[in-house]
């Protein structure tokens, strides 16, 4: 799976239409490198962050969209389409800052939750379930008031895209993806130990709270930032975790970093197979990671073996 | 020196009912403590709130001469290991990862993590399930393996809630038996458990008179006793209104609930 995994990054680049025309070197240096190395940071954010969310509530269904991630960037990227009227602060789009700050303020709410050692993890999950309701319902209350051509706009960045012009995508990106990435992968003995059950990782030494504020908060700002710059991309973070545990064991060891590569490599492949599978335009890359992963966790579930 | 272990007016309140009522215990290194009492008498609260799972609203743990509160993490799981009264989780993890995951406390490599895993299996007598994963084990297996994790965490009081309960009489006695083989080892141990017909299986004969009983009920603590005590069956059929009496059979004494002979009894 791992060879696998690196075998298809390394081919993502060279599918499509031939470079064999004049502007061959600025298709494959400035729009499809560029847009693998998106592929690769957004898959691997939302795989990892999936494995952790999972691991921290317990709960197979956790993903950065149900603990309010996606509908917290969903709805900063509205209000600034809606609200305030496109612009930009030094070349970074407003609707990519609201959406960040969204997706921020609502992982942050539900991991000062978490953090406060008030609540059990379901009850975490279900403040997050909450928290995306009621985002979506002003989300949509909004596009309700907006017109025409805001809500198109919104709609189409709601659908997810990894289209770049150049790097500069990738360099705003690869410092929060590294950071987070890395912080979470720091708890990875303590999230082993959360497989057996919150009270028992505490009597382990586990500073449970600790864990979740680190896992949900830094989390969210990779996850956020990801969200903020490529809009909402479903199914990746709570397919990619399925798809590990299945074939590889629920080692968190294993677990947390194959889920970073595979959710790279699924991303990328989704995201080429989007490039080129309608001649001339892109489709929305959401449409291919939930079509593809969907039958694909189905069939790992089916292909077991009784017991 | 101070006790291992001291429980100062523990008061446990939720809401408006309360769960503990100024609960005070000692226990020193070495002992070995059966909790007894009905369903709800407050044992599970009780180990709860030592381990800091519960909020404590009035009142103080101890462990030597530092307050539980004090602790980071780690230091806690030096002194003190938990088995919940609800089994394992279903994750395809294997046995030998999730025994591992117990030594959290150590700052250690992960071969060392993984030979004390296999040492810890081997001593509970679950070599053979290392490799097989946690999703796959029947209820018996389960429990051995918690017992394991518990073993490779190596604390020095084991708080054990109910590790009896949904076993068969073969695996009661084994877990028995290797409870008095901890307590025998130096261990320091607090058993909470319905299984008074079996207590005669807890430690050798030759110490078993040693075995200090608590009786709870209602949040309180009723008696303090040991086994080797005559008034104990006075104590439990005040706790549980149900008589018991003391029988010898194979050269161990054993306390058998005998209903509806109230009098006469012992």
């Amino acid at each position: 799976m791992t060879c696998l995994s690196i075998l298809l990054l390394a081919l993502c680049p060279f599918v499509g239409p031939s470079l064999d025309v004049e502007s061959g070197g600025f298709i494959f240096w400035q729009l499809r490198v560029p847009r693998l190395l998106m592929a690769l940071m957004v898959g691997a954010t939302l795989g990892l962050a999936g494995a952790v969310y999972q691991t921290i509530f317990s709960n197979p269904l956790a993903t950065p969209s149900t603990v309010g991630t996606t509908a917290g960037a969903v709805l900063g990227a509205l209000v600034a389409v809606v609200l305030l009227d496109g612009g930009g602060v030094s070349g970074i789009p407003i609707v990519a800052i609201a959406a960040f700050v969204g997706a921020l303020i609502v992982t942050l709410i539900v991991a000062a939750i978490a953090a406060s050692g008030r609540a059990r993890s379901n009850d975490v999950l279900l403040a997050g379930i909450a928290l995306t309701l009621a985002a979506g319902a002003v989300s949509t209350g909004l596009q309700y008031q907006a017109d025409m051509a805001a809500t198109f706009e919104a709609v189409r960045w709601s659908l997810g895209n990894l289209a770049q012009v150049g790097y500069q995508g990738v360099l705003m990106l690869s410092p929060f993806v590294v950071f987070a990435g890395v912080a979470m992968l720091t708890q990875t003995r303590a999230l082993e130990a959360l497989v057996g059950g919150e009270g028992r990782a505490h009597s382990q030494g586990v500073d449970v709270p600790r864990v979740r504020a680190i896992g949900l908060g830094i989390g969210a700002l990779g996850v956020g930032a990801c969200v903020a710059w490529c809009g909402p991309i479903a199914f990746v973070g709570l397919i990619v975790p399925h798809m590990v545990r299945l074939s590889m064991g629920a080692s968190r060891r294993v677990l947390l970093p194959m889920s970073a590569l595979v959710g790279a490599a699924f991303l990328a492949v989704c995201d080429t197979i989007a490039r080129v599978i309608l001649p001339g335009r892109d489709l929305p890359v959401g449409v291919l990671t939930a079509a593809i992963g969907a039958p694909l966790i189905v069939w790992l579930i089916v292909r077991r073996p009784k017991r | 020196m101070s006790a291992l272990l001291t429980l100062d007016g523990l008061t446990v309140r939720a809401g408006t009912s309360t769960l503990l009522e100024d609960v005070s215990l000692t226990v020193d290194r070495g002992d070995l403590v059966v909790l007894l009492g009905p369903n709800g008498a407050g044992k599970s609260t009780l180990l709860h709130s030592i381990l800091g799972l519960m909020n404590r609203t009035v009142g103080s743990v101890h462990v030597e001469d530092r307050s539980v509160d004090s602790l980071g993490g780690a230091e806690r799981a030096r002194y003190l290991a938990w088995l919940p009264q609800h089994g394992l989780v279903t994750e395809p993890l294997t046995v030998q990862q999730f025994v591992a995951a117990a030594r959290f406390r150590f700052s250690e490599s992960r071969a060392s993590a993984l030979r004390a895993s296999s040492s810890a299996l081997d001593e509970v007598g679950v070599a053979p399930l290392a490799d097989r994963t946690l999703d796959t084990l029947s209820g018996g297996e389960a429990q051995k393996v918690a017992l394991a994790a518990l073993v490779a965490q190596d604390a020095s009081i084991f708080l054990l809630d109910e590790p009896g309960n949904h076993l068969d009489p073969s695996h009661q006695f084994e877990l028995y038996g290797w409870i008095g083989r901890q307590w025998s080892n130096g261990r320091t141990l607090i058993c909470a458990t319905h299984d008074i017909n079996l207590l005669g299986h807890i430690a050798p004969p030759d110490r078993i008179d040693r075995v200090r009983v608590v009786g709870m009920s209602g949040g309180h603590i009723q008696f303090e006793s040991t086994f080797g005590d005559s008034t104990l069956s006075d104590h439990l059929y005040a706790l549980f209104q149900v008589p018991f009496q003391s029988l010898e059979v194979g050269g161990r004494r054993h306390l058998i609930a005998v209903p509806g002979e109230a009098e006469g009894v012992d």
